[in-house]
């Protein structure tokens, strides 16, 4: 097998080697330092997104605001909207997956670890590209799902800038949910069959299925306007006869499944994080699981709820306020299972668990004011009132932003090796659930007051005086609570306590290894027995049905007198095949990540227990091939000199990318 | 074609399935959506013709019907090269990679033939809406089997650099899944949008 | 190659019973499912659907279906209200 070529030392195509320093960091292939890049680079757009939502609520402070201009104000608000979306949440996500989810199902890298480099400076060009849109005659400032005929306004390049960079975005977003795929389909541990794997791994499959599949169509959307804007084609143009109600039907059929991607990875987060600090196991793990894949499918069903007021005639909106109505259904599952984790068991009120606690109870109030949305003539009324922007803040901030920072808070010690300082989160987040309220809660009573959202300013003596100021305060006071969280981070740098491998005795694999975990994860792949499994490993069931601690070196003998026993509440099938098919597999053999892809002739004898475990080596193919996007482009916008040098990196980087000598030869 | 493929060599995986497979599987799964929009805006638009011409004016069924054939034909010279590879016969693979790609490259002249005529009779990207999503839904199709065609030629270029022997057979296999896909997709425009006449 | 063979046979047959006009109503039906046929016969034969691991058809699966029902649901929608654009009196 390994016959087929000779190893190419040096050459053309040699791989860089460094692992410390700038280029380790430009030609990384290891999914825990690309999940450290994710997590930095929408940290920094979280940032940047914060201070044009700043500059909007200095604005809207006092009526007749002259902060801004009306030009900059829709350019901030619009990227605002797309920056928090496709800049902050989304990747923040795929920062936590990137980092867990190999850790999570026992594996040693993802499926395709260049892919997941391209994947990572993919977005981060998507990123630079729309921000540079500011330097280069105007930022997008269409609103972020960009209505037609509006986007085809031809004043500035600003929508040109969306639709492309949208695209570019939604190429790093496609590419990461395959690899996520074929990772969590492909690269368990031995054992870890998949109704024993971790709820976070769960969602973040069913997030990249709905990736995989809405991803394509605001893809074709993009493209159209981009034909429409660049090319004198005529998609959405009513002078022409076309129908701009196609842009929001494409659009909102992506859209609708962008809110649950959204949402979905930091309702797995809650899910692993109230089990941990309840000291119970996750309550109706099935169910949790079936509604998430239940919302994932019936959120296909639903778009047209963005469009009531657009005109569809009463048969559509009927049958999508009904859709609408039931998908509440699954998600208020979820609610009672969260509880019913809560309930009974022994809680720490640790931060991350106030933040999970946080999102419960936000996202109920955010989830509550959606069923409102469903009632069509009770939407006629709202749309587009600033009702609607608070309603998607209680769920995107409320919720997913709350789910990501309990996120954060949790895993931080396992990435970065020390803990986060208690006493400090507990302040960020009582100073950030605070300001939130305060921020959003006026949003609903200025929409129903009649406020419109998107104006640059608000006349006075209409009664919006009162609630506008509220909300500014809320938005700095929510400022106030990320400083205090990056004062946080910068006493946890210092001299943050050490966390050890496991500070918060919790239940699933990525506590097993240490903090932060070595390049190749795990000494020796483990091999699953129960779902929580790390959990079995600590502790027994004693007669009396209380948790005992198990004592190093008794785990071995202890674990085969309790397979059985936890093999009760596990389908009989599937225990068996954990239990006999995949053991065998596990000695000497090869480890999950010789992919085809990335090693063809990987040897088989190699790894023994954490020595001689051949890891992908660096590559600085995937940084050069998502380079050529962005210039592509450039390129659309000013120049064919620079489409074609786009496209000559691409092709380099990818010829590149094929010829490559595998990892073990460099 | 049979089912006859030697046991896969990397079962090492939960599944014993190949990474790449079942990457480019997922991969197509997405591209179904993605011609399942453009055809959507097609099927819309094609009677929002304007002042300029219809489909009844310009379509040439025979013509058309050429170089669909010669498309589906490229897939089974696609099939052939990859029993060649499974075969081990490294040179007839490369022959049959070749000619899949010289059919791709004679669709894509079809249809660069096909366009320009089309422009000549008045029918551009800004006539109509209808011009728009026919020139868009057919570029973009023939873009994929462009980048069809650079596959094929990056394929031919790794086995003269010696790889994709007997037990290497994957990038054969995983870049015929794409060709086949791409060509099923001009089944359904060949059907959906050449033949069924609308009106 | 068999399967080759019926796939030209097929793409003939298609191209005939455009041109005859006894078949005119029947049109429509048969080119669908003519080109149904080829289809199937591509993926389960050319990409070995019919040979290969049930995910792989499972996940194009999910794909197609997903694609066909979003996609006559969104026309059906341009349909109930009359096609696209319907131009408001008033508006030109």
């Amino acid at each position: 097998m390994a016959t087929a070529v000779a190893p190419q030392q040096g050459g053309l195509f040699a791989r860089p080697t460094a692992k410390t320093g700038w280029w380790s960091w430009m030609t990384t292939v290891d999914h825990k330092k690309i999940g450290i890049l994710y997590g930095v680079t929408a940290f920094f757009f979280f940032i940047v997104g914060g201070v044009e939502a700043l500059l909007i609520r200095a604005q809207l402070a006092t009526p007749n605001g002259e902060v801004l201009s009306p030009a900059v104000y829709n350019q901030l608000f619009t990227m605002h909207g797309l920056t928090m979306i496709f800049f902050v949440v989304i990747p923040m996500g795929t920062a936590l997956m990137n980092f867990l989810l190999p850790l999570m199902i026992g594996a040693r890298d993802v499926a395709f670890p260049r892919l997941n480099a391209f994947s990572y400076w993919v977005f981060l060009s998507a990123g630079l590209f729309m921000y540079s849109a500011f330097l280069l005659g105007g930022a997008p400032d269409g609103g972020w799902f960009g209505y037609a005929p509006l986007s085809l306004d031809p004043v500035t390049d600003g929508m040109t800038y969306y639709s492309l960079g949208l695209q570019i975005a939604g190429i790093a977003s496609l590419a990461g949910a395959i690899n996520f795929i074929v990772t969590i389909i492909n690269m368990r541990a031995p054992g870890m069959t998949l109704m024993r794997m971790p709820v976070f791994v769960w969602m973040t499959l069913i997030t990249s299925f709905l990736l995989l599949f809405a991803v394509p169509v605001i893809g074709v959307a993009l493209w159209e306007l981009m034909f429409d804007r660049l090319f004198g084609a005529n998609f959405f143009d009513p002078a022409a006869g076309a129908d701009p109600l196609l842009w929001q039907h494409l659009f909102w059929l992506f859209g609708h499944p962008e809110v649950y991607i959204m949402i979905l990875p930091a309702m797995g987060i809650v899910s692993e994080v109230l089990p941990a600090f309840s000291r119970k196991p996750l309550f109706g793990y099935p169910a949790i699981v079936f509604s998430g894949a239940a919302i994932a499918f019936m959120g296909w069903g639903v778009w047209a709820h963005h469009m009531f007021a657009a005109g569809l005639g009463p048969v559509a909106n009927s049958a999508f306020a009904l859709s609408t109505m039931f998908i509440a259904v699954p998600t208020g599952v979820k609610i009672f299972n969260w509880i019913g984790t809560i309930w009974g068991g022994s809680v720490r009120l640790t931060t991350p668990f106030l933040f999970s606690a946080g999102f419960v109870s936000m996202f109920i109030i955010g989830g509550l004011s959606g069923v409102t949305h469903s009632i069509v003539p009770h939407d006629a009324q709202q749309t587009d009132t600033y009702y609607v922007v608070g309603h998607l803040h209680y769920v995107l901030f409320g919720g997913s932003i709350f789910g990501l920072f309990s996120g954060i808070y949790y895993w931080w010690p396992k990435v970065f090796g020390r803990l986060l300082s208690e006493k400090i989160g507990k302040f960020h987040f009582l100073l950030m659930l605070v300001g939130f309220n305060l921020t959003f809660m006026p949003f609903h009573i200025l929409g129903l007051l009649g406020m419109p959202r998107r104006q640059y300013y608000f006349p006075a003596n209409r009664g919006f005086e009162v609630w506008n100021l509220l909300a500014s305060i809320g938005a700095f006071t929510i400022a106030v609570s990320i400083l205090v969280f990056l004062y946080n981070v910068a006493v946890s740098r210092k001299k943050g306590e050490a966390a050890g491998a496991d500070p918060w005795d919790a239940r699933t694999l990525e506590w097993m290894t240490t903090s932060p975990p070595p390049e190749h994860n795990f000494d020796a792949i483990p091999v699953v027995r129960h779902r929580d499994d790390f959990w079995y490993r600590k502790y027994i069931t004693t007669p009396e049905g209380e948790s005992a601690r198990v004592f190093a070196g008794g785990a071995a003998s202890d674990e085969e007198q309790h397979s059985s026993e936890a093999a009760s509440d596990e389908p009989p099938s599937s225990s068996a095949e954990g239990a006999s098919d995949r053991e065998p597999n596990t000695a000497g053999a090869a480890p999950p990540e010789s992919s085809s892809e990335e090693r063809p002739h990987a040897g088989a004898s190699a790894e023994e227990q954490g020595h001689g475990i051949h890891l992908p080596s660096p590559s600085y193919f995937p940084l050069l091939t998502a380079a050529g996007m962005p210039v592509i482009g450039y390129g659309f916008i000013y120049s064919p000199i620079l489409l074609a040098a786009g496209a000559v990196m691409l092709l380099v980087g990818a010829f590149g990318w094929v010829l490559e000598p595998p990892a073990e030869e460099a | 074609m049979s089912a006859a493929h030697p046991p896969a060599e990397h079962p090492h995986t939960s599944t014993g399935l190949d990474n790449a497979k079942l990457a480019m599987w997922a991969f197509l799964g997405s591209e179904c959506l993605f011609f399942g929009s453009f055809i959507s805006t097609y099927l819309l638009y094609r009677n929002v013709t304007g002042d300029g011409p219809t489909s009844a004016d310009l379509y040439d069924i025979p013509y058309t019907s050429i170089s669909s054939f010669v498309l589906l034909m490229s897939s089974l010279t696609m099939v052939l090269a990859l029993s060649s590879v499974q075969n081990g016969d490294r040179r007839a693979m490369r022959i049959w990679l070749m000619a899949t790609a010289f059919l791709g490259l004679t669709f894509i002249g079809g249809q660069v033939f096909e366009f320009t005529t089309f422009v000549e009779e008045g029918l551009t990207l800004s006539t109509s809406a209808f011009g728009s999503s026919f020139f868009v839904l057919t570029g973009f199709h023939g873009a994929h089997v462009t980048i069809g065609i650079l596959m094929l030629l990056g394929l031919t270029v790794m086995s003269s650099f010696g790889r994709l022997g007997p037990d290497d057979s994957r990038p054969v296999e995983v870049v015929g899944l794409y060709w086949h896909f791409v060509d099923i997709v001009w089944i359904v425009i060949f059907t959906v949008i050449y033949l069924i006449p609308s009106g | 190659m068999k399967i080759a063979v019926v796939l030209a046979l097929i793409t003939l047959a298609e191209i005939a019973i455009y041109y005859i006009p006894a078949l005119a109503s029947l049109l429509i039906p048969l080119l669908v499912a003519f080109s149904f046929a080829k289809f199937m016969l591509v993926i389960l034969w050319f990409m070995h659907l019919r040979f290969d691991s049930r995910i792989f058809t499972r996940l194009f699966a999910a794909g197609l279906l997903l694609t066909l029902t979003v996609f006559i649901l969104m026309l059906l929608t341009f349909f109930l209200r009359g096609g696209p654009a319907p131009t408001p009196p008033g508006i030109t």
